[in-house]
């Protein structure tokens, strides 16, 4: 169920006779099963005893075997050096010197000179079955997959339908038949399994690409495509249920033993965020580096694509020209290599007169899809003809309605505002109508209502009468927006159910909880826009609106749904202004006497330099109109401040840039609270381990404060309570705070749910979201129980996870932009044990014996002193840099010098090539010595050793080391914690 | 060689038993008991086909005949028509089956099949006379899918093994019709006397 993390994990601990020792026995798929299907030579030989083809392939080991391997399989090919650090590299030979050189390459490159040489599908169409298996043999497809996107790109960054579109039935049987006879000859007991296929668009050759032994990333959207719960149905196979005996929840009378009917089409579109990190192309490879996902569902593909497209929330509102005006052959290169943007270029294309036979011969994408998007882009031209929204006939706009248009991109076509068009159609009759996802296309009652619209005549699902509160979710993840909003949005529809309410879901991601059909009492599968929430909402009349658990997504839309009539609950969307206006803040902020850092507006280098003069050097400088963190960054030098200001005057003159005073080495501290306009009670205060500059949700941070005076944290449960009731927050609020010395400085507000949210739920026991949420719905915290902060015998630990890997040349120190993606928490009885675990649960295995390499700054040079001695005392020897190697020795700390990597081999990166070095502790912050250790941290992230670019960092896992060397980490299960906790009478609200 | 009774006969029906190197005749809905006795057939297939299968009633008296004389094997209109023949009764449908993702289990193995299925018409499972026994139900709403003869070989699917479109897990009954012209001309086995009531439900919680 853990997806490949689980199983990895599984395998080790096969391997290592635990399972064996404590006799476990493994359900659903058995060791020799997933070793079957994840090992290459034997999932080879076992698809050929059944008579399926997979892509011809060998290994060679010199120039000539691989030269004989390249006739006997055919150009192109594709070529991949062995055992690499980290898995990279491949290359793709057409032509016989290609493959001469990328032998020559591949060769030199692999450790033991071996390569595999196999035949390129590169451009065939790729497909996806998901199977159930049960103990009876019952065997049964769940859902096609489709990839607009041909081989060639992962199948998580690709465009995805579902069903298959382009097959006939004589294919799909062909792959069906295969897929029944895989999982049973790879031997997976019961459960669910994903199989790839790729087909040949010219003479349909079907050959195997992988099997995945368990639920995948596929799974979860077929589920969410079907109505068929993957997962759960796999768990009951797993303890022995078959298929025919566990009911379809759906319709209650129906087994779960069938093959759901999908009147409808669903398109998933993958969510990208290469803005983030310099240096990374935007180019789409066989390395997935998508962070999230939007689906859309709709009667015809036209329609489920436009949804998609404003499910995405990247500004687009359907297939608008691509801002970049490219040449010729600029555009065809866009078309030919897979991006993330080239949906758009391919209606632009065929907005410049390319056909569907020329896309074809470029992109190798379906010509069926490509048709499809040429029409739209053709009723976009008609409509785009018709000279005002008065002369477009209720035909016509129905019928782009139909297509899946928005009505925003209707109004940008027919050049009028968003409100006009819908006026006009409302006018027009023209509204959507809902349909059900049911498995069963209506052939049985469904008692489950999950719905999605269309432009047709029958409704399918009639709103109840019920007291109803709307809840509007998050939207894809990103970096910045991930589940953790989602686990809000699922606990208050957990908690307003309790409370009698009909709880109302609207998300557009298929791969949170929030889109499960149990999770609310109605479950609108919509994109997050203002026109497809009012269209629920007129529907609904619901007695609220839930905004502010599912992240900026719906907080974006409050004052336009507040502006339209809808009954925004919680806090006041005009609080929530307050909070975000920097003028309006400033004015709260100053009224109840609190500090914020000194900061200033400028619009020139001039106004920049004089900000600079008055509050001084360094300062955080970002464009006012993005959150985020996007483009925020920390300046030392007036040189980098001009350059800074030119770039963003030139990329949009018409916004200001915001410099506030960065409080170096400032402690940053986190507070979720809850009010409910009577009192305010702290969820918890977290220190952050990184310093002031790391931006909050890329610093690991700690419940209760590591460091923090109590005075400290008085002060700021005060502020937090002031800064609540000032601005009749009514539910959820999160406060940042930068401790220096005795001053508490205000960094932001936000009245809404937080990151932190569930991280804070976890520490101390209580389900903020919940408890929040029906404050909101206008019960007191004192009604609830929840009258006092809770502070736990224990200590929580969050780390983020970061991506690098995946980003090849990107540098991985940590700044103000957030780069994480997702995060753990490590929990035991001091502060260093429960850092040592969140380290460890974050991939970061913290050595107890070997080098450490450090390398600081010389503003750390004071502080390394102690870190260097616990390290030692953790059992670690020294090697050290120059001025630091000079620093430890007169401190009298033993250690090894070695190269910076300007000053020559042997030098650092040969250090950690080698594989002498266990630990990286690197701080630098000018941004030439930012350049020369560049080469340092990314050869210390290849190769999987932990590294720490903040003596924060360093010093937290040195504190953990020693802990860990002196103890075993604790286990106790979270349950135990809390119970534990309350025995030993720590505050409660009870 | 076997005789096909054509009432509506799919090309892929034929397509089927030709792919197990079978020879078939293709007779019309009209032919008398005597026109198919003079092809000295080994066995005898009932096709599908539209509709009421009580109106078809010269088929059902021919079937009455032949069935007890030939190893038969009957699909869709073919099964009721068999049922019939035989001495049980069919009914209409409140909407039917329609669809290539019929689930269907077969009783004596409890497996499950995914099946094809077009029909408005059913067999009453409390009609059969006791000769007669369920070896295959629906799964969604537990109607008769198959029947076969307790003493006779003679069985028929009321699905589409050889559906196309439409999956391909009741493909074998084509091969259970051919092992059974080839075997000792018994029955299928004891192993469906054995079996609980029909309308037990096969389902669990």
């Amino acid at each position: 169920m853990g997806g490949q993390t689980a199983l990895n994990l599984t395998l080790e601990l096969a391997e290592a006779g635990v399972l064996d020792r404590f006799g476990v026995e493994l359900i659903g798929a058995d060791i020799a099963a997933v070793k079957k299907a994840e090992d290459r030579d034997l999932f080879k030989a076992a698809m050929q005893k059944i008579g399926l083809d997979l892509p011809r392939s060998s290994y060679i080991h010199n120039f000539e075997e691989g030269i004989k391997a390249g006739e006997e399989i055919g150009l192109p090919l594709i070529i991949r050096p062995s055992r690499t650090l980290g898995g990279m590299g491949a290359n793709i030979a057409s032509t016989q010197q290609e493959l001469e050189a990328n032998l020559e390459w591949a060769l030199d490159l692999s450790p033991v000179s071996e390569a595999l040489v196999e035949e390129s599908i590169a451009g065939w169409k790729e497909f996806e079955l998901e199977v159930m298996r049960d103990r009876k043999d019952n065997v049964v497809i769940v859902c096609s997959i489709e990839n607009l996107d041909p081989m060639g790109v992962h199948t998580g960054d690709s465009i995805t339908i579902a069903p298959a579109q382009t097959l006939t039935d004589k294919e799909y049987q062909i792959m069906r038949d295969a897929a029944l006879a895989i999982i049973r000859e790879i031997g997976v007991d019961t459960g669910g399994s994903n199989i790839q296929f790729a087909v040949h668009p010219g003479d349909g050759r079907l050959v195997v690409i992988e099997m995945n032994p368990r639920v995948s990333r596929s799974s979860a959207l077929a589920s969410k495509a079907t109505g068929f719960p993957i997962a759960k149905i796999a768990a009951k196979l797993a303890v022995g249920l078959t298929l025919d005996e566990i009911r379809n929840d759906i319709t209650r009378e129906t087994p779960a033993c069938f093959e759901p009917t999908i009147d409808y089409v669903v398109t998933k579109i993958p969510r990208f965020t290469f803005e983030k990190f310099k240096g990374a192309a935007d180019h789409l490879t066989s390395q997935m580096r998508s962070v999230g996902e939007a689906m859309a569902i709709g009667r015809t593909f036209k329609e489920s694509l436009q949804k998609a497209l404003r499910s995405l929330e990247i500004g687009s509102t359907g297939l608008e020209p691509p801002p970049d005006d490219l040449g010729r052959e600029e555009l065809e290169e866009k078309l030919r290599v897979p991006n993330s943007r080239r949906l758009w270029y391919l209606a632009e294309a065929m907005r410049r007169g390319y056909s569907v036979e020329n896309l074809y011969e470029i992109s190798a994408i379906d010509p069926w899809f490509l048709t499809n998007i040429e029409q739209i882009v053709e009723m976009e031209s008609a409509l785009a003809a018709t000279a005002s929204l008065e002369d477009l006939s209720a035909e016509d706009l129905s019928a782009a309605k139909r297509y899946g248009f928005s009505d925003l991109r209707l109004a940008a076509l027919l050049g009028c505002e968003e409100k006009a068009l819908r006026e006009r159609r409302h006018e027009l009759g023209i509204k959507p109508v809902y349909k059900t996802v049911d498995t069963c296309a209506a052939e049985f009652e469904a008692y489950t209502p999950y719905l999605y619209s269309t432009y047709e005549e029958e409704d399918e699902a009639a709103p109840s009468t019920k007291d109803k509160i709307v809840i509007l979710g998050g939207g894809p993840n990103r970096i910045g927006q991930g589940i953790e909003f989602d686990y809000c949005c699922v606990h208050a529809a957990f908690a307003l159910r309790e409370a009698g309410y009909e709880a109302i879901m609207v998300n557009c991601n298929p791969e949170t909880v929030s889109t499960d059909y149990d999770t609310s009492d109605r479950l609108y599968f919509e994109p997050l826009t203002l026109e497809d929430v009012l269209a629920i909402i007129e529907r609904e009349k619901p007695k609220g609106v839930i905004v502010q658990f599912g992240g900026q997504t719906p907080l974006k839309l409050a004052k336009s749904l507040e502006a339209a009539g809808a009954p925004i609950i919680g806090t006041s969307p005009d609080a929530i202004d307050r909070a975000e206006d920097r003028e309006r803040f400033l004015q709260v902020v100053t009224s109840l006497g609190l500090l914020q850092p000194p900061s200033g507006i400028a619009r020139s280098v001039a106004e920049a330099e004089a900000v600079a003069a008055r509050i001084g050097l360094p300062v955080l400088v970002r464009p006012s109109y993005v959150l985020g963190g996007r483009a925020m960054e920390i300046v030392h030098e007036h040189e980098h401040l001009r350059r800074y200001m030119e770039n963003a005057i030139r990329s949009s003159p018409d916004h200001p840039v915001l410099i506030d005073k960065f409080l170096d080495q400032a402690v940053e501290v986190d507070v979720d609270a809850i009010c409910d306009g009577e009192r305010v009670v702290i969820g918890g205060i977290m220190e952050h381990i990184e310093q002031a500059g790391v931006h909050s949700g890329d610093s690991a941070c700690s419940i209760p404060p590591p460091t923090l005076d109590p005075a400290i944290q008085d002060g700021i449960r005060e502020q937090t309570a002031a800064l609540a009731m000032e601005l009749e927050v009514r539910g959820l609020m999160n406060v940042q705070f930068a401790v220096v010395g005795p001053d508490i400085y205000i960094l932001e507000v936000n009245p809404r749910a937080s990151r932190t949210v569930p991280f804070v739920s976890k520490a101390i026991g209580r389900p903020l979201a919940k408890i929040a949420a029906r404050v909101m719905a206008g019960e007191s915290l004192e009604s609830l129980g929840f009258t006092s902060e809770v502070t736990p015998a224990h200590t929580s630990v969050k780390e983020a996870v970061l991506p690098f890997l995946k980003f090849p040349n990107v540098d991985t120190l940590l700044g103000p932009e957030m780069k994480s993606t997702g995060e753990v928490m490590g929990i035991d009885q001091s502060f260093g044990r429960a850092f040592a675990k969140a380290e460890l649960a974050a991939g970061n295995r913290l050595p107890c014996a070997g080098k450490v390499l450090v390398s600081v700054r010389d503003e750390d040079k004071a502080e390394i002193k102690p870190v260097a001695a616990a390290l030692r005392e953790a059992g670690m020897t020294l090697l050290a840099t120059g001025g630091t190697a000079r620093f430890l020795r007169e401190a009298g700390l033993e250690c090894e010098l070695v190269n910076k990597v300007h000053q020559g081999s042997p030098h650092t990166v040969d250090a950690l090539r080698g594989g002498t070095v266990a630990m990286v502790v690197n701080t630098s912050s000018t941004p030439q010595s930012i350049r020369d250790s560049f080469s340092m941290r990314r050869a210390a992230l290849e190769a999987g050793v932990p590294y720490f670019t903040t003596l924060a960092g360093a010093s937290a896992a040195a504190e953990g080391m020693v802990l860990a060397k002196q103890g075993r980490l604790s286990i106790t299960a979270l349950q135990d914690f809390h119970a534990s906790g309350l025995q030993a009478g720590s505050e409660t609200g009870e | 060689m076997i005789a096909a009774l054509d009432l509506g006969l799919k090309l892929n029906i034929a397509r089927c038993f030709a792919g197990l190197d079978c020879r078939i005749a293709v007779i019309g809905a009209g032919s008398s008991a005597e026109d198919i006795r003079a092809l000295r057939p080994d066995g005898l297939f009932l096709s599908n086909g539209p509709g009421d299968p009580d109106a078809v009633s010269g088929a059902i008296a021919v079937v009455a005949e032949l069935a007890r004389e030939l190893p038969t094997f009957g699909i869709c209109l073919g099964h009721q028509i068999l049922a019939l023949a035989l001495g049980a009764k069919t009914y209409k449908m409140k909407f039917g089956h329609h669809g290539g993702n019929q689930p269907v289990i077969d009783l004596a193995s409890k497996t499950v099949e995914i099946t094809s299925q077009n029909h408005g018409f059913a067999v009453d499972g409390d009609s059969l006379p006791g000769d007669l026994r369920v070896t295959h139900m629906n799964l969604n709403d537990n109607t008769v899918e198959g029947i076969e003869h307790r003493h006779l070989p003679v069985f028929s699917v009321q699905y589409h093994p050889e559906a196309s479109p439409g999956p391909h897990d009741a493909a074998p009954q084509f091969r259970r019709f051919l092992e059974l012209i080839a075997g000792p001309g018994g029955g299928g086995g004891d192993v469906y006397d054995q079996l609980p009531a029909l309308k037990d439900g096969a389902l669990g919680s």
